[in-house]
């Protein structure tokens, strides 16, 4: 089906106000607009489509750049009332900056092709994998050290309940270097062998009655 | 193209445009002389209804010419100026396009003394300052731009890039049929249809 002739003037001043008319196009085209009512108006309606088609696209491109940062802030999770470990509060930070960098003034954000805007998709889901991925890292990881600590603590205090047990039972004392001559001498006196035992040895051995030991060992 | 070209160009067309002025019925005398009886003048009342009736087009028509929305205000001043000198010398029933051939006229001398900075104008609107300064007038409202972005939506993807590579980016037809290796002409299509689709679904609403 033809355009019509509004359609094809529509199109020749959208051409002319986005400056894509040739030089002779142009001169032609505005030779008309000093003699054609319908042309000015047809130039003034693609003027003022041109500028909201621009505000609309820019406002769709901020809408586009948000949504996915504010999923990352969600999935890094800052949960209020509830100790806040550092690999989260990290993601939070690190989403905070992303967002700063990509919320650009809109005049400096680039439209990308579909495949682009795909690829960044795809990086932004990399991102908030990363940041999960810490979050259970480092939280597994102060997980296992508080129970180690605990286990420790647990394995000291048996320890120690065993030493000082075992201390008691032998009698032990504790040994100071400065008296370790003196308690040579008395572990010297400790150790000498008793008198009725070197007897005992020496009588059963010259044949004394068992009766005489029985004496002895009454004494 | 040289400036003395460009200067000869502009004469022409500001030529051409001040001849159609006089010819719409007018008293001959120039309209932009100065020399009538301030008693004959248009009164500041009726200027004022004519601007708040015809000022909107009359500067989104402008800035589809010279492509700047500052100058476009100053030569829609200038402009209303020159309406209430001489705009008792149109009829009624004419008085809109003859206000649209003076602006035109305004324009095109605008444009000849600042011819030089035309490429400087074109970069002014690939960084997207149009975008900015939409927000400060009244050529673009608020629920305008709200319903063209779901307009917008609903064009085919191929359709809705070309728009969006030419009017938000800037880039020129040339450019973007480079880019996605397809015809001059292809990408021009796509863009007349979905052109016409917003245009229809805006005149719609």
């Amino acid at each position: 089906m033809a355009p019509n002739v509004d359609d094809r003037l529509s199109w020749l001043a959208m051409q002319y106000v986005l400056g894509e008319l040739s030089d002779a196009d142009r001169d032609q085209f505005e030779i008309r607009l000093a003699d054609d009512l319908a042309a000015c108006e047809a130039v003034a309606q693609a003027s003022r489509l041109q500028l909201a088609l621009q505000a609309a696209i820019a406002s769709s491109v901020a809408v586009q750049i948000r949504a996915p940062l504010d999923r990352l802030r969600q999935e890094s999770g800052v949960i209020p009332g509830l100790p806040q470990s550092r690999s989260a509060t990290g993601c939070t930070v690190i989403a905070e900056e992303i967002e700063s960098s990509a919320i650009q003034p809109v005049d400096c954000v680039d439209i990308k092709t579909r495949s682009q805007r795909s690829w960044q998709a795809v990086g932004a889901a990399v991102v908030a994998v990363a940041c999960l991925f810490m979050v259970m890292i480092f939280g597994w990881r102060d997980g296992a050290d508080s129970d180690r600590s605990r286990v420790a603590s647990h394995s000291d205090q048996a320890a120690l309940e065993l030493v000082s047990r075992w201390r008691t039972e032998m009698k032990f004392t504790d040994v100071d270097s400065d008296d370790l001559d003196d308690d040579v001498h008395d572990n010297a006196a400790d150790m000498a062998i008793p008198a009725w035992l070197l007897a005992g040895v020496s009588l059963e051995k010259h044949g004394v009655v068992d009766s005489q030991l029985e004496d002895l060992q009454d004494n | 193209m040289t400036l003395a070209t460009d200067d000869t160009r502009f004469a022409n067309l500001a030529m051409t445009a001040s001849d159609a002025a006089d010819s719409d019925g007018m008293n001959p005398e120039d309209p932009n002389s100065g020399s009538l009886d301030s008693g004959a003048r248009l009164s500041p009342d009726k200027v004022d209804q004519l601007y708040a009736e015809y000022g909107t087009e009359v500067q989104a028509f402008l800035v589809g010419v010279l492509r700047d929305r500052t100058a476009a205000q100053d030569v829609c001043q200038m402009t209303f100026g020159r309406v209430l000198e001489a705009g008792h010398t149109a009829r009624d029933e004419t008085i809109k396009g003859w206000i649209f051939k003076v602006a035109l006229r305004e324009a095109l001398v605008y444009r000849r003394q600042t011819a030089r900075h035309d490429r400087h104008l074109k970069q002014y609107s690939r960084d997207g300052t149009w975008v900015q300064e939409a927000e400060e007038d009244d050529l673009v409202r608020n629920e305008d731009v709200a319903r063209l972005r779901q307009l917008l939506n609903q064009l085919p993807p191929d359709q809705q890039h070309v728009v969006r590579q030419r009017i938000y980016d800037g880039k020129t037809f040339a450019e973007i049929a480079a880019e996605l290796n397809v015809p001059l002409g292809t990408v021009l299509t796509r863009m007349r249809l979905a052109l016409e689709k917003v245009r229809k679904w805006f005149g719609k609403g």
